[in-house]
């Protein structure tokens, strides 16, 4: 079955761009690993609109591919990952995630307790609290850290920067102020993110699921470490995995904690092209194409 | 993700219907998990964690023009998700829970005044319609905190307008006189939203919440020492209308109905302080803590009884008045700032 010119013309436009670049690496890498089944992406992307793909804006192509790669019609199978086991990834403690404080704020916090009292403009840095709206939800996809992971337990209750940081969550640039979950979820039910989970974080890398140890998992790219690390140093943060919609009442264990502001913006171009090199390891983006054509013809 | 300028460009060629119409469309279909891309054509909204947030970012960069129609978007959006919308009488309460939380998270991130009576009745007749007695409860705290919020910042926005304060100012008022939902806790919030959008009624908002926050401190005594950050509020909202309604203040005992306010202005944390000059007791000179030379002469005959927790500061350390801003700002902790307030500071009673 030879590739058709509209998913061609995709995977040219999205060579086009540092951001796509980094995607179809990663996307190679999932199909290679047998984590991504390549005859479903390759019907989800003949699906795409030919106008749609040269009038397209770059952002809008890849908010438009993530849409259709995430909500694959009911009979894709775009996943072929069935061995992520949650006891041993979080070996009882619980998990952490991210957000930003307007989004704690608007979905998930308690608001009679947010707007209770005199002291409801002042906040802390470090503080935590138990109680959340009934109703909340998480997003429909999770990424969780755990917990036992992070150095010291100051940093995943405090530091905004740190936490950010080893998460590679380089989204989140100058002066936002995040606050982390804490949480035990009541299922066993997750996964091992691949790239159509992670788009568009440019600071994703598929891992190999056969490799032994913590590595068996998704591992975040410590920001930090990228910035100064040479290019055969490991940049390897936290191991992390996804879980699908939670509510968060049905967890056990659940704090928030306000982590304060991040301090820097990570999100740079130079540090897109850093990570890209060493996604492409001493290949070129034409190599890596090449084999996601041949992943796809097949 | 950064939204870039060629993106914003495209919008301003649509009319403010179009965008309207792509918004209001898009969070409908995503609330209901229609199609896959609800946003498209301008799917970047996808790459966001919430589109919202996608939203917001996009307002944030927009012209004049495309954040008028994202505005309009709101307040359509605010329409739909009402119980008594015909329109969309079958979304179902899930989705409908989903698009009141947005509506209320975008109302107040780009301060959408014009839905205000919106939220007023969203907090006073749809919360209690609601079979499950804690998510009606939960929405009416959502409802009056988004309220508050954009009363209290409603000077950020370029579109603030004198005239839009009467609404704002009726719908809190709705949701303290009519809400089964007000709480003595909630009081304070109110009290800081009411003087930040009409600081001329400041003694009518004392009256309407005044009770409360006497009850509050009744209920929680600790509450009694974080008074002075509504005392803060207060001095910078409606100062002029503090000092000229200040004799009408009632203070004289313990219980009396104003005393919490002048023992939270004149607290040592709080934002005024006291000096006696001469014999006379009612006649005392205020001045903002750290401008000692900024001075008035407050009459009244209830100073006679009263015994404030500072009275005299002879020398007043330059960083108070940076401590008291920092903190009104929301930058340093409580106990931080009461431990650096104390250092240096002589007090005489």
């Amino acid at each position: 079955m030879a590739l058709s010119s509209r998913t061609k013309k995709i995977l040219d436009r999205l060579t086009a761009s540092l951001r796509g670049q980094i995607f179809l690496c990663n996307l190679d890498a999932g199909i290679t690993s047998g984590l991504i089944d390549a005859g479903s992406v390759y019907r989800v992307l003949k699906t795409v609109k030919a106008r749609d793909v040269t009038r397209m804006h770059d952002s809008d192509l890849l908010g438009h591919l993530k849409a259709l790669l995430q909500h694959p019609s009911a009979n894709l199978m775009l996943r072929n990952d069935r061995t992520a086991h949650f006891s041993d990834f979080a070996c009882g403690e619980p998990l952490v995630t991210t957000m930003r404080r307007e989004d704690f704020d608007a979905f998930y916090a308690h608001s009679a307790d947010l707007i209770g009292g005199h002291a409801f403009a002042v906040r802390t840095v470090g503080s935590s609290t138990v109680r959340f709206r009934p109703s909340a939800t998480t997003n429909p996809v999770v990424w969780v850290a755990p917990r036992r992971c992070f150095v010291s337990r100051t940093i995943v209750q405090s530091d905004a920067e740190a936490v950010r940081d080893t998460l590679g969550l380089v989204h989140h640039g100058k002066r936002v102020p995040l606050v982390a979950m804490h949480f035990q979820p009541p299922s066993d039910s997750c996964f091992r993110p691949t790239a159509i989970e992670a788009m568009p974080n440019p600071r994703f890398r598929q891992n190999d699921p056969l490799a032994v140890g913590e590595l068996r998992w998704g591992a975040t790219v410590n920001l930090d470490l990228l910035d100064v690390a040479s290019s055969g140093a490991s940049v390897a943060g936290m191991p992390e995995l996804a879980l699908s919609r939670v509510g968060i009442n049905t967890c056990s264990n659940v704090e928030f904690f306000d982590l304060g502001e991040t301090k820097t913006d990570r999100d740079t171009y130079t540090t897109d092209m850093k990570f890209l090199e060493r996604l492409l390891n001493a290949a070129t983006i034409d190599v890596i194409v090449a084999r996601l054509e041949g992943h796809l013809t097949i | 993700m950064k939204i870039d300028e060629k993106q914003i460009g495209t919008f301003v060629r649509f009319s403010s219907a179009r965008i309207s119409d792509w918004i209001l469309d898009g969070l409908t279909t995503w609330a209901r998990d229609e199609f896959a891309d609800a946003f498209y054509p301008h799917s970047f909204i996808n790459l966001f964690d919430h589109p919202v947030e996608g939203l917001e970012a996009l307002y944030g960069a927009s012209t004049q023009k495309t954040k008028r129609a994202i505005r309009s978007a709101v307040l359509r959006l605010g329409a739909v998700c009402r119980r008594d919308c015909r329109e969309h009488s079958n979304l179902t309460d899930e989705e409908r829970t989903t698009l009141q939380f947005t509506f209320l998270r975008l109302a107040e991130s780009s301060l959408c005044f014009e839905a205000s009576n919106i939220i007023a009745s969203m907090a006073c007749e749809d919360a209690p319609l609601w079979e499950d007695k804690a998510f009606g409860k939960e929405l009416a705290a959502a409802c009056i905190r988004c309220l508050g919020n954009m009363a209290i910042n409603h000077e950020k926005s370029s579109f603030w307008r004198p005239a839009l304060a009467g609404p704002i100012e009726a719908a809190l008022l709705r949701f303290v006189t009519s809400s089964p939902y007000f709480e003595p806790r909630m009081s304070p919030f109110l009290l800081a939203a009411l003087v930040s959008v009409s600081p001329e009624k400041l003694s009518d908002h004392l009256t309407l919440c005044g009770d409360g926050i006497t009850e509050l401190h009744r209920q929680e005594p600790e509450q009694r020492a974080l008074a002075h950050l509504t005392a803060l509020a207060i001095v910078s909202k409606a100062p002029l209308s503090l000092f000229r309604n200040f004799s009408s203040l009632d203070f004289r005992y313990r219980d009396s109905k104003d005393r919490w306010l002048v023992e939270a202005l004149f607290a040592t944390a709080g934002p005024l302080q006291l000096r006696w000059y001469g014999n006379d007791p009612t006649k005392p000179l205020v001045s903002p803590k750290g401008r000692p030379k900024q001075v008035i002469t407050l009459r009244h005959d209830d100073w006679i009884g009263f015994q404030p927790e500072s009275t005299i500061d002879l020398q007043v350390p330059a960083h108070d008045s940076k401590a008291l801003s920092q903190l009104a700002a929301g930058r340093v902790s409580v106990q931080n700032f009461f431990h650096n307030a104390a250092v240096g500071r002589q007090v005489v009673h």
